[in-house]
């Protein structure tokens, strides 16, 4: 029996799809989310279409491993049918193929392994739900946040956030600008960040008149180049393996989620891309050796993607991360590099408040 | 490139030696005494000539030739003979020999010239000799009748002058002869000046005998003439000396001969170190090679030792490279496989955690209110009233839980979760059981199965590559088999699989069959509906390291070690593919394996996934 | 009494050497040798050496062959004082005769020719006789199909100066004329001459003709001086150059006014004689040889005889007695 303040109740829940093969691990997700969501769960892929075809989901979280379609095909069906419905991956088998597909394809928000932590599990669902709301515009109308309070949630911090630089024509006011505008954007290619390779080249000549390219082989040379001119895209060499490329990259994400990473790496282990992706946010990976046409293709999408930014700034909270572990910050190459962004993030910001008109998003 | 210059310069230089050996053989060998004697028998027979030539000279001169064709015919003879001697010399390009035979020829021809003079003179010689009496005795005659004559009627002092005249004309005559028999000076002299004499004297003969006297002081002239000449005629023609100049010829030719044979000596000698020099050359070469080839082939045989081990090392490898590819097959499949249970497990647990918490929140606010209830009510109205307020709130509350308790049907959710949970575990063990039973760790190595058992076993392992294939599994009376559990159970997989990925999703099958090929042998199909091997690749599929997949994903191991594993254990593996149809691999395996397994067994124990526990 | 003893003993020995050498034909032994066979020859050689005896080809203008002055049907003589070149001009000397020219030990009446070869050579490139070249005459020789087919088989070089002369050169000693009467006489046939001219034959051996015409060829084989007692020349008057003869080859001056002594075969044919045709008849060649060889006087009816037996050396050629000229005498 519903009443009609249940209904309402209802109604206002957020409401999640999760399908996968497996029925006891459904039954899991049904009970984990037994409060304060609408849950609905199915085991057949072509179901889940059919119920998104119909129904508004927040949310869609998909196994990877089914029979009569893979996760990623369901979801890039999805993105199709409900492209504000926010797609989690869910793998118990680190299938890297998948899972990039699954980033550069289908845009998946975020990744979640079996077996996972219950709270971790809340926690990323809900982030997805308050995404999906920012995105759609549905912003709590009485003020109150439509997720439920578990106490789990923590207020994103979003005063931190360094302003987006504008690509803008030359207007008067900017004549005296030391900096010279652009009307071309400035593609940022960081090469031996621990790995080798001639990139820069290849970015430069593909690209040709379309973009400027910088290059840049430290972490230094990554905030100098950022101070002189915004950066909107940045083509990365990433040995996966190494922590620190991690950190860098995922603590750079945090403060400038505007920047899109094309992140350009070799050896993938699983554990490191999926952790790549929900705490940095890959814009997308690149096997090497690199194809320049799917390089240019994807330096191409980032521009497109920063316009479409630009235009709808909502969007930005697509590129919201996951917490950093406390274990990397707190080692030796995290601190260094808190200090270095610290410092950066000054002057970057400062450069650009005074010269561009900035876009300060919530 | 080097090695044709080597092969042209080997060639070069043997020709060389070749031709070297070659010339000198032909000069050691080419003075033939052939030609030599035929040109000194030449000259023998010229020399022959020549003296006979001399001797029919004076057969003429004594008339015991009658006519002078054996002093003409040498001449043709000696210019044929001096023609083959010219061939002769001008073949060899002597020309000291031709200086010598031109001498030779004008040697014959001086003889010649000298000859002809003689038969000249002689003719007229002989002819005035013989007129001579005849002519005499005509003109003593005619003087006769003249003084017979004279005697009738003329004076007698006519008569004693012709007596006179004729006495001159027969001394004349008579010393002629006589100087024709012994030619000696004083005769002659004496000839001339009578002669001459009788010339001046002509005209005191009659005149019916001038005439006849002046013919005949010209025939005594001629005699005379010829006769003093005859000589020194004769002794010229016999000393031209045509015997030495073919002496000289003859030595000459001799010399050449000797020099010759002296060369050829000498080129035999030359032949002959030259030839020992080559035949040593030839065993050093030799020699060379076959110690050449000898270390050649030690070394040879060290690197095809090496190589071989290198080979079955690298064999092995292989297989070790297979069987961990298998083990990671069969990892990844357990790790997706025992996931999932677990995720469910773990999510369920932690929920039930907090059911559990939400229910021990009700039982306690349910105590709460029991006791609340427990306790008497206070005397007090205002306490009263405010416990029936607290009281109702509290029921209100136990009522909301108990009501959300209820619409979440905790108990039964509760109840769900730790089921499923108990289900996932065994299902997990069940897994764990089945990498055991695939791996076959804890038991020995060759042994007694049923072929089906294995298959199951490998379908459990291989069940996330399954998720999106139907198995149909048609299994026929088998006996047990003979073999090694853990190889043949990595060769299904790898096959299960193959056949899995060429599948479409949602309408692929898989067939598993088995069935008895003989008494002895038992046979395993499997069979997919997948896209199929093109005729072009089928033989290839089962080379080590081909595969159709992308770059990176499979090393494509698989169909080479299977067969590797089949073959030995006495079995064969067929594939039988269509395209657009489908794949279909058959195994025959002997109920026992052929010895070859057993001998392997022994490397095969460090090559597999852990060292089996003794 | 003795003496017709004597004589009957001598007619009897007589008549009886008569008889046996008439019946019993023993062949002689004489300074004149008969002509015994003619050498066999390849029948293609012949014929081609005779096509060429008789190809005026062989002549610069193609007018004169060696047949025409050589008329093997003719004694192989012509009967002029001299014979007439290719363009017209008369030859310093009388033809001789080709007939039996194998058998002289010389050629040319100055002997300049040692082989039948060297005069066949010498004669082809005389600027009276023929004035050809001989690479001339090889190239047209060469030019005839029949000559370079029958070259062909003969000679493995082919047409060559070589190869016509030696053709030339068989055929020429095929022409021999052996079986002469005076030649069956020599084999023994005692009936082959009449007793005249058997008389005739030792006059001439008597007077010493024999002297230097003897040997197989009667001549041929010796040189000898014309004129030796007496001046022949002078006395006839003109002298040429060809009157020196073997001076203009050897120019030695015992060697002028000497000649090859010709053959007396087939000589009723070859008129006129010597080397300058000077005599038109045998008589009056016989009459200058006593004069100015023999340096002797003979009666009238010797002369005769001894022509009559020079008449008896007439030949056959190819088995066919030659004819004598009926108006030779």
């Amino acid at each position: 029996m519903v009443n009609s303040a249940i209904d309402k109740a209802v109604e206002k829940k957020p409401s999640l799809l999760f399908v996968d093969d497996e029925p006891s691990l459904l039954t899991a997700l049904r009970m984990a989310f037994r409060a304060g969501y609408h849950v609905t769960v199915t085991t057949d892929a072509y179901e889940a279409i059919e119920l998104l075809k119909t129904r508004k989901f927040h949310v869609i979280v998909s196994d990877q491993r089914m029979p009569s379609m893979t996760g990623v095909e369901l979801l890039a069906k999805a993105k199709e049918l409900a492209p504000e419905t926010i797609r989690v991956l869910l793998t118990g088998y680190s299938d890297n193929d998948a899972i990039i597909e699954a980033i550069n394809g289908v845009e998946v928000h975020r990744f979640l392994k079996k077996p996972w932590d219950n709270a971790m599990l809340r926690k990323t669902i809900n982030e997805a739900i308050e995404l999906a709301y920012r995105l759609s515009g549905e912003a709590a109308q009485d003020g109150v946040s439509p997720l439920p309070a578990t106490g789990e949630n923590e207020p994103r911090k979003s005063a931190e956030i360094i302003p987006m630089p504008v690509h803008h024509r030359n207007t008067a006011e900017e004549k005296n600008a030391t900096v010279q505008s652009q009307e071309k954007p400035t593609v940022l290619v960081v090469e031996s960040m621990s790995v080798k390779s001639d990139l820069f080249d290849q970015v430069k000549s593909s690209l040709g008149d379309k973009a400027d390219v910088i290059h840049a082989r430290t972490v230094a040379d990554v905030f100098n180049s950022m101070k002189r001119i915004p950066i909107s895209t940045m083509v990365c060499t990433i040995d996966t393996q190494s922590e620190a490329d991690r950190l860098f990259i995922q603590m750079l994400k945090k403060d400038y989620p505007y920047i899109f990473v094309i992140a350009v790496c070799d050896s993938t282990d699983s554990n490191h891309l999926i952790e790549l992706i929900n705490q940095a946010k890959i814009f997308r990976f690149i096997r090497t050796p690199v194809k320049t046409t799917v390089l240019l293709h994807y330096i191409l999408s980032a521009i497109e993607q920063f316009e479409e930014l630009r235009k709808n700034p909502l969007l930005i909270h697509a590129q919201h991360t996951e917490e950093i572990s406390e274990s990397l910050l707190t080692s030796t190459v995290g601190k260094s590099f808190l200090d270095q962004f610290a410092n950066a993030n000054k002057s970057i910001a400062s450069s650009f408040a005074k010269l561009f008109g900035f876009f300060r998003s919530n | 490139m080097k090695k044709t210059l080597q092969i042209w310069l080997v060639s070069v230089v043997l020709l060389v030696l070749t031709g070297g050996w070659v010339y000198l053989y032909t000069n050691s060998h080419a003075v033939t005494a052939e030609k030599q004697n035929e040109a000194l028998a030449i000259l023998k027979d010229m020399k022959q000539m020549d003296a006979n030539w001399n001797v029919d000279v004076l057969r003429s001169q004594t008339e015991l030739n009658l006519d002078y064709d054996p002093l003409a015919s040498p001449l043709s003879d000696f210019s044929a003979k001096l023609a083959t001697l010219d061939a002769e010399a001008k073949s060899l390009n002597d020309s000291s020999m031709e200086k010598v035979i031109n001498d030779i020829r004008t040697s014959i021809n001086e003889k010649a010239g000298l000859i002809d003079q003689f038969k000249a003179q002689n003719a007229l010689l002989k002819n005035s000799l013989r007129y001579v009496p005849t002519a005499h005795r005509e003109i003593r005659e005619q003087m006769h009748s003249m003084q017979e004559k004279g005697k009738s009627d003329t004076a007698h002092r006519e008569i004693s002058a012709l007596v006179n005249l004729e006495s001159n004309v027969s001394a004349l005559v008579s010393d002629t002869l006589r100087y024709n028999t012994v030619p000696d000076v004083e005769t002659a002299e004496l000839l001339k000046a009578g002669i001459k004499k009788m010339r001046e004297d002509l005209s005191l003969y009659p005149d019916k005998v001038r005439d006849q006297i002046d013919l005949l002081m010209k025939h005594l002239e001629l005699v005379l003439n010829f006769r003093n000449q005859q000589f020194s005629l004769l002794q010229g023609i016999n000393n031209v000396p045509v015997v030495s100049k073919l002496d000289r010829l003859g030595d000459l030719l001799n010399e050449k001969f000797d020099a010759e044979l002296t060369t050829q000596f000498i080129y035999q000698r030359i032949l002959l170190t030259y030839s020992a020099c080559v035949l040593l050359l030839v065993f050093g070469a030799a020699a060379l090679i076959a110690y050449r080839n000898a270390t050649e082939r030690k070394r040879l045989t060290v690197l095809i030792d090496k190589k071989t081990l290198e080979l079955k090392e690298n064999e092995a490898q292989l297989m070790h490279a297979q069987k961990m590819n298998t083990l990671g097959e069969m990892v990844a499949g357990i790790t997706h496989e025992v996931n999932t249970p677990l995720a469910a497990i773990k999510s369920g647990l932690q929920t039930c955690y907090e059911l559990v918490d939400t229910t021990n929140t009700y039982i306690n606010e349910s105590n709460a209110f029991s006791s609340m209830l427990v306790v008497p009510p206070p005397a007090d109205e205002e306490a009263r009233k405010l416990r029936k307020t607290r009281l109702g709130h509290k029921l209100m509350q136990v009522v909301d839980m108990h009501n959300e308790l209820v619409s979440m049907e905790i108990v039964g959710g509760i109840n769900q979760l730790l089921s499923d949970s108990l289900k996932n575990i065994d299902y997990i063990s069940q897994i764990v059981t089945s990498m055991l039973n695939f791996s076959r760790l804890d038991r020995s190595k060759i042994s007694k199965i049923k072929i089906e058992e294995c298959i199951n076993t490998t379908l459990i392992i291989g069940k996330h590559f399954l998720k999106t294939v139907k198995v149909n599994k048609k299994f026929g009376e088998t006996t047990l088999i003979n073999c090694d559990i853990a190889q043949i159970n990595q060769v299904l997989l790898n096959l299960i699989k193959n056949g899995a990925q060429a599948m479409p999703v949602d309408t692929g099958e898989i067939t598993i069959e088995t069935s008895m090929l003989s008494a002895e042998e038992i046979c395993i199909s499997i069979s997919d509906n997948g896209a199929g091997i093109p005729a072009e690749i089928q033989e290839k599929i089962w080379e080590p390291f081909f595969t159709t997949k992308k770059a990176g994903s499979g090393t494509g191991l698989g169909l080479s070690t299977c067969k590797k594993i089949i073959t030995s254990h006495g079995g064969r593996i067929d594939m039988k593919s269509e395209v657009g149809k489908g794949t279909t691999f058959s195994i025959v395996l002997p109920l026992n394996p052929s010895g070859d397994l057993y001998a392997t067994h022994g490397e095969a124990r460090n090559n597999g996934f852990v060292t089996a526990p003794a | 009494m003795a003496a017709t003893r004597f004589l009957l003993g001598n007619i009897v020995v007589g008549s009886l050497l008569w008889t046996i050498t008439t019946i019993w034909a023993a062949p002689l032994i004489e300074p004149i040798k008969p002509i015994s066979q003619i050498p066999s020859i390849d029948p293609l050689k012949r014929d081609v050496g005779r096509s060429l005896f008789n190809d005026p080809r062989l002549s610069v203008n193609g007018k004169v062959s060696c047949a025409s002055c050589h008329d093997v049907q003719r004694g192989g003589a012509d009967a002029n004082v001299h014979s007439v070149g290719f363009a017209g001009q008369l030859t310093g000397v009388n033809t001789l005769t080709v007939l039996n020219a194998a058998l002289n030990f010389k050629q040319f009446w100055n002997g300049r020719a040692a082989s039948l070869e060297d005069q066949i050579d010498a004669v082809v490139v005389n600027p009276v006789e023929m004035g050809s070249k001989w690479e001339d005459v090889v190239k047209l020789i060469s030019k005839d199909d029949k000559y370079t087919s029958a070259f062909g088989k003969l000679y493995h070089d082919g047409v060559t100066k070589q190869n016509i002369i030696n053709a030339i050169a068989s055929y020429e000693r095929t022409l021999l004329t052996p079986n002469s009467r005076f030649d069956k006489y020599l084999l023994g046939d005692a009936n082959a001459i009449t007793d005249i001219e058997k008389l005739g034959y030792r006059k001439f051996k008597q007077y010493g003709c024999i002297a230097c015409h003897q040997g197989v060829n009667v001549g041929g084989n010796m040189f000898q001086t014309f004129g030796v007692m007496g001046d022949y020349f002078k006395n006839r008057g003109n002298e040429t150059e060809a009157d020196l003869g073997r001076y203009n080859i050897t120019h030695s001056e015992s060697d002028k006014h000497v000649f090859r002594v010709p053959s007396l075969r087939n000589v009723a044919l070859t008129a006129p004689y010597f080397h300058d045709g000077s005599a038109k008849t045998l008589d009056q060649a016989v009459d200058i040889m006593f004069k100015y060889q023999l340096g002797r006087n003979a009666p009238k009816d010797d002369k005769e005889q001894i022509v009559r037996f020079l008449k008896t050396l007439t030949g056959e050629l190819e088995g066919k007695p030659l004819l004598e000229k009926s108006a030779s005498d």
